[in-house]
Order: C-alpha cells, then structure tokens, then sequence
C-alpha cells in the first residue's frame, strides 16, 4: 500500500457579537469571510453538489458552508485540511488553516461595513455551544476498506444496492418537486394576502407597520420561520422514506468495513481522551475532558439521523454512493469508479477541536502508526473493551480516568489483569509501538517524535498533569477555569496551576463566567488559547514562517494537493470556467463540460 | 483581551509588563488578564455563540 493519506477536517462555529442589531444569518456573514479570503490567498470555486458554497484554496485545502435544512441560517464554517501523508505536515496545515482564518476576521473586524459596525464576527474552534449543540472535527485515515470475502461481499450488496438507490432518488426529485411546488403556491398566497392586508389594514393596526418583520432576514421574518419549517418538513420527509434503504447499508458497513481498524483501535480511541479531549463544563458543575465523548451514542452508525453521534463515521461512504448515483444521472462516473476502490477514508467521528499542538499531534499521530501496525499484521490482538461506550462516558468524567478500572475480554490472551485504567491501555499500545519501531528499525524521526511526546504524555498523566498546562486542552482549560474560580472567591492560591481543588458547588454558582472561559478558549478572534500562544506558555512544532508559508503552499507530501494548487495558482489568467474538486478538475459547465482527473495531469505532465 | 485592557491592568499595577516577568509571572498574569476580560462577558457572548444544530 502507498503511504497513508491523513486529512481533518473542522467545523467552526460563527459568532456574531453587536450591541446595535440582532443575530445575523450566517450565510451572510460565512460570505462576508469568504470575500476577505482572496485578499490573502488565491481560491477557486468547488464543484461538489453536496457542499455548499465550496471553495478551494491555493495551498489545496477547502472551506465549504455546513448546515442542516431546518436550520440552514445557522450553520458553520467547515475546513478541510489539503490530503498530507505526514501527520506533522497535517498539523502544520491545520495551523496555516487557523492562521489565515484570524488573519481574515481580524481584517473583517477592521473593515466593517454600515451594516455591521459595532460588532464583531469571529470563529469558534470547538465542538459544543454552551446549549449542548453539537459539531466540530472528524478525522480521515485512508485505510484497505475490506479483504477476501468481506470485500468481494460487500461489491456484491453495492452492485444490488445502486439500482434500488437510483430508483429512490428518482423518486425523491419527483416528491421534492411537488413539495417545493406546494411551497412556492403557498408563499405567492401568503405574499398576495399581506399586500392587501398592508394595504387595507396598516392604518388600524400599528403593530404591522413595518414591512421589514415581514421581508428582512431575521428571526421574526415570516420567510424565515417558513423556510425553516419547509426544511424541518424535507428533512423528516427524507429520513423517514430513506430510512428502509439506509438501515441495511449502515449494516453492511458496520459489520463488512474497516474491519481491523475498528477491532484494534476501539480501546485507543475510548482512551485517548486522556491527551485528545478540549475540556468542558456543564451546568451541573461537572467536568468533561471530551467535548465529543459527552454525546457520542455508539461505535458506528446505525442510521442516517445527524444525532446518530458515534466513534466511526462511514458517512463519508454514504455521501460518496449517494454521489455516484446522482453523477450517473448526469452520465459522469468517476464517482462511481472511486466507490469501487479497495483504498478508501476511515472516517472518525469522535474527534475533538484541539488548540494546543500537542494534542493535535498526539490526536492524529498515534493512531497513524497503529494503522500502520495492523496494515502490517504487527497488531493482531488487542485489548477489547466489555462495555466501549459505558467506559467512555465513565472516564469523561474527570476525575475518574484515575482509578477507573476498564474490564478488558480478552485479557488471558494478552496475559493482562482482568481489568486496566485507562492510562494503562494507553501504555500498553504505546509499548507495542515502541516494539514496532523497535523490530521493524524505523528511522523516520516524525515516528519517533510522535512516540516520544506520547511517552512524555502519558508520564506527565499519571504524575504531574498540571505540566501539561499549554500541552493539553482540557488540562489547559481547567487550569483557567479553576485559576478564574480561586480569583472570583479572593482566595490565594499557592501554585498557579491547581488542577484540583474547586467544588462542584462553587463550578454550579459561578456557571455562567465559567462557560464563557470554557467557550471563548477555542475563539480565534481575542480567544483565550491565542493569549496563553502569545505568552509563548504553549508548545509549538512549527514557526510562524513555517505556518505563513504553508498558506500560501501546498503539502509536499501530497501530489494530488500540489497539482491542485498548480491549477488554482495559473486559473487566475484563464479564462474558461474551471471548478476544482479533491480528485479531478471540471472545465466548463453543462453538455460541454469536461472532466479531468488530477492523477492525469500528473500524468500528462501538464503541471509545472 | 485588548491591548487597552492590557495597558489599564499594567497601569493599574495589576501586572507586570511583559518584558519584566519570569515564567510564572507570565502564567500568572495571563490568567489575570483572562480573569478580567471574562469578567466583562455576559451570558450575551454564550447567545452569540449558539450554533442551534451542529452540521456535520
């Protein structure tokens, strides 16, 4: 197999702070964002259907708009890092991401038009609101999505299942239409009615003598509450008729997929929130070390619901066979062909935001070697968790990965004591990386300084967590919160950075100042992490030259992104219409459009 | 924080500048400035940061 393909991808919660108007639709102000971009870098637009408003930026990474259709006023800003093969390589991406995002809002602060003076647009980077919403980062491995039978099993139900979901979809675009019909006949009646009313009425009643509660996009707007409740009725509509040809194939996928991967890595992925987890409280005055883990529900999803929170996420397959029956429409098949590859994206879905480097690195790092390890038969018995998401949600809570005993299966196999803490799991996967690398003489020094800050990690955990203040998030983090506490009861404290030490009825009185520290950490305009970054109080791998340049540059580890990059980089003198996906470019629009794939232009030599 | 806000807390002999502290007087006065400027935030800020349904 080629060398692993590792991307993140991270929703950004946009925040809208004015003390002159009301909360803004965040489509205006994610275009607001995206119109400062290219004053930084050169972008292109996207071509995908299913992401809206994508564009791809000059170093080969993407931003898109993400929101539900019920919903779709208060959506995110969702990144994708450029495919990188080097997990240090992605966190520097990662950064240049954040990077030019405060560069952007910073800019956008500054230059505010009339009609947003006196307020302020930023970008949250973390995973839950203070009302329990929740959305954030997914990671993607590319890993072999079967072997043997499985595989040959699993293009078989593919083969059978592609028909049917044609059908469907043919189906949907009919009912769509009658609905959407419907809507609009509504809409012109309702338009028709108010002019009268407005016309007839205005005088008598002064309550409706403003013609913005009814047009202007606010949250009082009779459109907005209509297409709002157009999209609760779409979406319920589609879930419930596509829910008898979902249940089989998240089946398929759960049970005929990734197999390995999801057998060996469950323990390391329950207890790496030990170093992954960005931190946070709840109004019961507890703490999380997770954000994700506060509501992930299973191991893999079990339908197409957007609650169905779990730790693999095959949804990234279920939008790619959506794709490929929408593109066979269209007569375009090269989704249809990627469907059918051996080498496909692991996608996790528990994953947290990380600030601190540290635990970017230790997030994506470890579980690249692992792979690596399965792929090479090194990992053939694992420890298997007795209850994956009752431990989970048990060692969340902080303080209980301490002494929480984690009751492991097969423990004579490995000849292991019934049950382990969590931090023992993860010394036993570390150990078994330093063998491999042992065994195997890896000399790629990216591998052995991945291990060697997960050994760091993992010491610190168990004796001196508080060093880890700047390392880890959710140390970090409730470090400020119990140091904010300590400050607002005028008590003194000895050592500047207790861990320990506060109450749950003291997190419970002073709520609400708490959740804003724990909230306004993950700012990337005048956030908390970025004050503890310019302090120089957090580890960084890279230089701010490093991460200036990576804006601008694509990976060196990835050939597909520095041919992207080559094409957006010259589109600025064309003039035909060009729009840029991950796997291939698209040159005009229409019947004569035309598809090109990157790996061709590699081939064909056209980049420079 | 602002860099007003930082100058009143100096001022004020809150803190130190930054060119005079160690290292944990540098720890200790970032978490007096993120004391502060929290302070000033309201349940206002936690509105303005509602997503209502994450996407995903």
């Amino acid at each position: 197999m080629k060398k692993r393909i590792v991307g993140l991808e991270t929703e950004y919660a946009i925040r809208y702070s004015s003390l002159i108007s009301e909360k803004q639709d965040n489509r205006v102000l994610y275009d607001l964002i995206i119109k400062i971009i290219p004053s930084f870098v050169k972008i292109a637009d996207g071509t995908s259907i299913l992401k809206w408003k994508q564009i791809f930026l000059e170093n080969g990474s993407a931003f898109c708009y993400e929101s539900l259709p019920h919903h779709i006023d208060s959506g995110l800003l969702e990144a994708a890092t450029p495919e990188c093969t080097s997990t240090l390589e992605l966190i520097l991406y990662q950064r240049s991401i954040d990077k030019l995002l405060q560069q952007t809002l910073e800019k956008l602060n500054q230059n505010q038009s009339r009609l947003f003076s006196k307020s302020t647009i930023s970008l949250i980077k973390n995973c839950k609101d203070a009302y329990n919403n929740i959305y954030g980062a997914q990671e993607n491995y590319s890993g072999v999505i079967a072997k043997g039978a499985f595989l040959f099993l699993y293009r078989l139900f593919l083969i059978f299942y592609l028909p049917l979901l044609a059908v469907y979809i043919f189906f949907v675009f009919i009912a769509s239409f009658f609905i959407l019909f419907f809507q609009s006949v509504l809409m012109i009646f309702f338009y028709i009615f108010y002019l009268i009313y407005i016309t007839w009425f205005r005088e008598r009643n002064h309550k409706f003598n403003n013609y913005e509660v009814f047009f202007y996009p606010n949250h009082k707007s009779f459109f907005y509450q209509f297409e709002r409740l157009s999209g609760i009725v779409l979406t319920f509509t589609e879930i419930i008729l596509s829910f008898p040809l979902i249940v089989p194939y998240v089946f398929i996928l759960k049970y005929f997929t990734f197999r390995d991967y999801k057998k060996h890595l469950l323990a390391f992925i329950v207890t790496r929130i030990l170093f992954t987890g960005s931190g946070s409280i709840n109004n019961r005055g507890e703490f999380y070390l997770s954000e994700k883990a506060m509501f992930t529900k299973r191991i893999s999803r079990t339908s197409n619901f957007p609650a169905d929170r779990c730790i693999y996420d095959p949804g990234n397959l279920m939008k790619l066979t959506y794709l490929s029956v929408l593109s066979f429409f269209r007569f375009e098949f090269h989704y249809l062909k990627e469907l059918f590859n051996n080498v496909q994206r692991f996608q996790i879905g528990m994953s947290d935001s990380c600030m601190c480097q540290v635990s970017e690195l230790l997030k994506v790092g470890p579980l690249y070697i692992l792979m690596d390890m399965i792929d090479e038969g090194f990992l053939k018995e694992t420890p298997q968790i007795r209850f994956p998401i009752k431990t989970l949600k048990t060692i969340n809570q902080y303080p209980n990965f301490r002494t929480f005993k984690i009751e492991i299966k097969n423990y004579k196999k490995l000849k292991l004591p019934s049950s382990l803490t969590a931090l023992e799991i993860q010394f036993w996967y570390l150990n078994q990386a330093k063998e491999y690398l042992k065994q195997k003489t890896i000399l790629d020094p990216e591998y052995h300084l991945i291990v060697k800050e997960w050994e760091q990690t993992l010491n610190l955990l168990k004796e001196e967590p508080e060093k880890l203040f700047g390392k880890i998030d959710w140390i970090t983090k409730r470090i400020l919160i119990n140091q904010t506490l300590m400050k607002e009861k005028n008590l003194k404290s000895n050592n500047v950075l207790d861990i320990d030490g506060i109450t749950k009825e003291d997190y419970i009185k002073h709520y609400e100042l708490l959740k804003v520290i724990d909230i306004k950490y993950h700012d990337l305009y005048e956030g908390y992490y970025y004050e503890l970054e310019k302090a120089n109080l957090t580890k960084r791998f890279f230089s701010e030259q490093e991460i200036e340049y990576a804006i601008k540059n694509p990976p060196k580890s990835s050939e597909l992104a520095k041919i992207r990059s080559s094409i957006i980089k010259r589109m600025q003198q064309s003039y035909e219409n060009i729009k840029i996906s991950w796997n291939y470019v698209k040159i005009g629009s229409g019947a004569i459009s035309k598809i090109i794939q990157l790996e061709d232009f590699k081939k064909r030599r056209i980049d420079t | 924080m602002t860099n007003t806000a930082k100058n009143y807390l100096i001022q004020e002999n809150k803190v130190q500048a930054p060119e005079i502290q160690t290292v944990e007087d540098k720890i200790s006065n970032t978490l007096e400035f993120i004391y502060y400027d929290a302070k000033k935030e309201t349940s206002r800020y936690l509105e303005d940061t509602k997503v209502e349904a994450g996407g995903e």
